[in-house]
């Protein structure tokens, strides 16, 4: 199996900078993924006076369950990364923005699968810091 | 636990996990129409139920499930 550094993280899901708003993945287990990035100016949309937005702090959660959901599917299973949609936030909170250049560290914690929706929640954390916490729900596109 | 232990902890995770409005919940609320429980809410309802009372529901249990009041009773058939 591939060193997890060794993934690109664009193999993981589809979306393409300057939309992309995760870096790296640094685990998997059953339970859990762990995704880490930094946000930067000229580099990722939704940026907002020199801070990743709240919009942009949301897409990056909705992109790290979306990067559990493309390892699982490519590295587990050795099937094809499906197209999901995020079908709900919910719970969600926002203590802070992160800085362009802050790096986060984003676990996703995967709760419930059923038919085709997946239940995660998502803790961002910069440094020791939890900064935003969300449960969130996708669906993946039927073949 | 007495049926009214499983109303008010249902309605407990009705109103503060699945953020349904309280005005909207009695024990005649038909699940979709009036909650809202979709297939998408479903997922939810599953963790909830398995977190409060420690068993856990399979989707097809919903099919015969009308009312609030039907789910209740389910649970309370199911955990004795």
């Amino acid at each position: 199996m591939k060193p997890f550094s060794d993934i690109p993280i664009g193999e993981l899901l589809p979306q393409q900078p300057p939309f992309r708003f995760v870096d790296s993945l640094e685990e998997y287990t059953a339970e859990l993924a762990r995704i880490r990035f930094t946000p930067e100016e000229g580099k990722n949309l939704l940026m907002e006076d020199g801070c990743l937005s709240a919009a942009g702090l949301m897409e990056h959660m909705a992109q790290c369950s979306a990067v559990r959901q493309g390892y699982y599917s490519k590295y587990i299973l050795h099937l094809p990364v499906k197209i999901g949609y995020i079908g709900q936030f919910r719970k969600l909170r926002i203590n802070c923005l992160p800085k362009a250049g802050e790096t986060l560290e984003t676990t996703i914690f995967l709760k419930e699968v059923i038919s085709n929706i997946t239940l995660v929640d998502a803790e961002v954390r910069l440094g020791d810091e939890l900064i935003a916490t969300a449960s969130l729900k996708s669906a993946l596109k039927d073949d | 636990m007495t049926i009214d232990e499983i109303y008010e902890k249902v309605n407990e995770f009705l109103v503060e996990d699945l953020e349904i409005e309280e005005s909207k919940i009695s024990e005649d609320a038909r699940l979709k129409e009036d909650l809202g429980i979709d297939s998408l809410e479903v997922v939810d309802v599953v963790v909830l139920v398995e977190e409060q009372f420690g068993f856990k529901m399979k989707p097809e249990d919903f099919k015969d499930l009308i009312t609030l009041d039907d789910f209740c009773k389910f649970i309370a058939n199911r955990i004795g």
